[in-house]
């Protein structure tokens, strides 16, 4: 997040709350990537991570007016948006940490390409589904988003110390997780799984 | 009992240490099993998730946010979620489309009485123009349509829209959207324009009833949100009649053509070329 990314967003915000609706649709190009990656980390799937983006969205269209400038946009962005996605998940009463539906059932004709579709190791996905929603968040963030730490605690309202506390700890967890699935020394991406 | 910062170890592992510190941790990394355990986790945790792209949008989840958005908004603006946000811009479009809808409604009901006295035509065009003002109208302002007994729910607004040629409703609708009209429509809703004072004098801001500028913020907005040129300049349409005031939008042979309201009577203008539909003489 760079300060003139943040400047620019200031004002596109002003000129949006002025009437400019332009502003608004740049706002938009300029996060919704960012957004998406956020929600798919959370979601685990695109369709829901996609919903979750156009909710995020509109609930930023509706509330603009409720961002006071404390913050960079990008920080209540983001906030939105992982309100948004863990909201969704506990009305689609799914956690983030419940396990995919298995890969192979052939009931869903989704399910194969679950993994493919959020990009990400199957063992990985496992191990981030054991953690608990406060760590799941923190890995998110600071780890797959590599959002400062700073903005990390601003997001989810909590001291950096406190994100810090959860980014070791949710590490340690997924490395115990990880080495449950895998008794035998980590493979690295591209062996061959054969 | 194992009295090393674990954290600290942590942030070894992720390079976060000073000299001082990185140089205490590596001591106790190979001499105390805990922090050797912990420093592989750390590493092991990092080195899966460093792997991870991140994530984008394909071309088309980018459209279907885009649109998905778009519609929503229309909707907002429309007053049809219940939580529906005074959206920048959208007080003053919620106004406008109560006045000129108003005043347009007036006009063609009036004008469906008239009508026989300019040719004898008894249906057809005449309640073409009065469907599509109704509908129109239903879309706009819900609480006006309930009184008219006209059916308001979601499916009017994207069926005007449909009517209109554009695949949704859009983030800036227009004032009214008329639909497809014939020539003659048009002809016959400038009569109502021209004579009957009622509507000439229905301001189509109730903040600014006196201004006679053909609202360039909102036709911008709308501009912007069909992704469709409207050429006509402001410049150039101020030059008419002291500026026309733009109220709304329709289809002639599935070209979009604005629609002004002027001292004189309507007056349209195709949207892509900004030639004059209206009038011909
Ligand atoms: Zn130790």
């Amino acid at each position: 997040m760079t300060a003139s990314r943040a400047d620019e967003d200031s004002r596109l915000v002003e000129r949006f709350l002025d009437g400019n609706l332009q502003a608004f649709n740049e706002l938009m190009a300029a996060h919704e990537d960012r957004v998406f990656g956020i929600c798919l980390r959370v979601m685990r799937d695109r369709e829901l991570a996609l919903d979750a983006v156009q909710e995020t969205f509109i609930t930023v269209y509706r509330k603009a007016d409720k961002f006071t400038g404390e913050s960079a946009f990008s920080t209540w962005l983001y906030r939105v948006a992982t309100n948004t996605c863990y909201d969704q998940l506990r009305k689609n009463k799914r956690r983030a940490a419940d396990p995919l539906p298995d890969a192979t059932d052939p009931a869903d004709p989704h399910s194969d390409a679950a993994f493919a579709a959020v990009e990400l190791r199957p063992d990985l996905q496992r191990a981030l589904a054991t953690l608990t929603p406060e760590f799941h968040k923190a890995i998110v963030l600071a780890d797959m988003e590599a959002l400062p730490l700073q903005q990390v605690a601003d997001i989810l309202g909590v001291p950096v110390g406190t994100v810090k506390s959860r980014v070791f700890r949710a590490r340690r967890q997924l490395a115990d997780a990880l080495r449950n699935q895998n008794p035998e020394p980590q493979r690295r991406n591209g062996d061959n799984d054969a | 009992m194992h009295n090393h910062d674990l954290d600290l170890v942590a942030a070894r592992a992720e390079g976060s240490v000073s000299p001082a510190d990185a140089t205490l941790v590596d001591e106790w990394i190979s001499t105390c099993a805990e922090c050797s355990q912990e420093f592989e986790s750390q590493q092991l945790a990092l080195d899966s998730l460093r792997l991870v792209e991140p994530a984008a949008l394909s071309d088309i989840e980018r459209a279907r946010l885009h649109r998905g958005v778009r519609e929503a908004i229309a909707e907002v603006q429309l007053g049809k979620s219940p939580q529906a946000h005074p959206a920048p811009a959208g007080g003053r479009w919620l106004k406008l489309l109560a006045g000129s809808a108003a005043a347009i409604l007036v006009l063609v009901v009036a004008f469906g009485v008239v009508l026989p006295s300019f040719g004898g035509r008894d249906t057809t065009s005449a309640d073409l123009a009065l469907e599509a003002t109704q509908t129109s109208v239903a879309a706009a302002t819900p609480a006006p349509s309930a009184a008219f007994g006209i059916n308001d729910d979601a499916t009017v607004a994207e069926a005007a829209a449909d009517a209109a040629g554009m695949d949704s409703m859009v983030g800036a609708p227009p004032l009214l959207q008329l639909g497809e009209l014939t020539p003659e429509d048009l002809a016959n809703l400038s009569i109502p324009i021209e004579d009957f004072g009622l509507a000439r004098a229905t301001p189509l801001d109730q903040d600014e009833p006196t201004r006679q500028a053909p609202l360039p913020a909102d036709r911008e907005a709308y501009r912007q949100a069909i992704e469709q040129p409207l050429t006509c300049s402001e410049e150039g349409l101020s030059l008419i009649d002291g500026g026309p005031i733009w109220f709304g939008i329709a289809t002639i042979d599935g070209r979009l053509i604005e629609l002004f309201r002027s001292e004189t009577g309507l007056i349209a203008l195709e949207a892509s070329t900004c030639v004059l539909v209206f009038p011909t003489d």
